[in-house]
């Protein structure tokens, strides 16, 4: 299903200027309905309660990880569904590997641009 | 300022002297096994060791010991404990603060500039459906009709350029990723110095121990706990994986990801 443009996305970044970024280049990609949490901790009751359609993470992030993040994504039932690509400085190959076990849909590496993110959502929502 | 060692007041690891009592004692020593006494063979061997490792571990503890000044000249407190004119301090938790200021204000700037393009283009569309209404309606003089084709032309460019801008902004935003990826490049690096010199400290005390150890085998024996032996394996181990680990590009990625299945 091609991606819908008012989808409900929700971008997890401790650093806020990459936050600010990455829903910055979301509205210029046409979606407008995006929030931002800090960390996997705040996160995840967002997703629980929210009706979230994507999440975007960082790996690196106190608290709670992405990997963690998305670790608990899809071992919960309610929202396990949910497409999660991570957007991280994080290139090591064995982190690509173990995000692909835990069930990333996509991986993009920091410095990105909007057209690696706007083909990277396009191949999760086809 | 560092007390850096210079290399040539290091000690050869054997003097002259302790060459000649180096041989006196493999000679002593090849006596004892010959005559099977192994008491007095294993005392030449242990003094034999204590000729070879005194300067050696003396020469890792100063090594150790230069290292360890390198990696503290490298300040990573904040920015009160440096003086002035102490250019050579590198302050870097002052460097992220700054460069990460940076950024929200670049990004507060062209949030900003954001919402005046786009009301500038709304404005610009308005002006068109204005025109384009009027000209579905009325039927203009030549002078009206002439004014009206360049109101539009005007709004093409001003649409044209202010497209421009937008993309120019964007490519703002995306630029200040850098920031980021800088910020965590330098905490991973202030990490690692301060792990290193975590290290020095055990090392340190390890090539004292060893010192020690050679002067003193019996004494040092007890001194010596398992514990610490499996911290200075466990911080060996983590200064070794620093640099394991290969750092991929975006399509190196990719490829590995269609290798995963993606």
């Amino acid at each position: 299903m091609p991606a819908d443009l008012n989808m409900k996305i929700l971008v997890v970044d401790d650093h806020e200027s990459m936050r600010r970024i990455e829903k910055q280049i979301l509205n210029d990609l046409g979606y407008s309905n995006v929030d931002m949490a800090d960390d996997g901790t705040t996160a995840l009751p967002m997703l629980i309660e929210g009706d979230y359609d994507f999440v975007i993470t960082d790996w690196n992030m106190p608290q709670m990880e992405g990997i963690e993040l998305l670790k608990s994504i899809r071992a919960d039932k309610r929202i396990c569904k949910i497409p999660v690509l991570l957007v991280t400085a994080e290139s090591k190959k064995e982190r690509i590997v173990e995000a692909a076990k835990a069930g990333v849909n996509d991986y993009v590496v920091k410095p990105f641009n909007a057209d690696t993110l706007s083909a990277k959502i396009a191949r999760i929502f086809p | 300022m560092n007390n850096r060692q210079d290399p040539n007041s290091f000690p050869s690891l054997i003097s002259n002297m302790e060459l000649d009592i180096f041989r006196e004692k493999t000679n002593q020593l090849m006596y004892n096994l010959e005559n099977n006494d192994l008491v007095a063979a294993l005392k030449c061997i242990n003094e034999i060791n204590e000729i070879t490792g005194k300067n050696f571990y003396e020469i890792i503890g100063k090594l150790t010991r230069g290292l360890h000044n390198a990696v503290s000249d490298l300040s990573i407190s904040s920015i009160q404990d440096q003086s002035e004119n102490d250019i050579t301090r590198v302050d870097l938790n002052y460097v992220i603060s700054l460069t990460d200021d940076a950024a929200k204000k670049t990004l507060d700037m062209t949030e900003n500039s954001m919402v005046i393009i786009r009301s500038l283009a709304e404005n610009n569309s308005e002006q068109k459906s204005l025109i384009e209404n009027y000209l579905a309606v009325h039927s203009p003089d030549e002078e009206t009709s002439t004014l009206l084709h360049r109101l539009t032309a005007l709004g093409q460019y001003s649409e044209t350029k202010i497209a421009q801008v937008n993309i120019n902004i964007t490519e703002i935003v995306v630029a200040q990723n850098f920031q980021d990826i800088a910020s965590q490049s330098i905490t991973k690096a202030i990490n690692i110095i301060k792990e290193v010199e975590n290290s020095l400290v055990v090392l340190t005390q390890y090539a004292n121990l060893l010192t020690n150890l050679s002067r003193f085998t019996e004494q040092a024996k007890e001194g010596l706990k398992p514990e610490d032996s499996e911290a200075i394996k466990s911080d060996i181990g983590q200064l070794n994986c620093i640099n394991e680990s290969e750092h991929l590009n975006q399509n190196d990625v990719d490829n590995l990801l269609s290798s995963l299945g993606f």
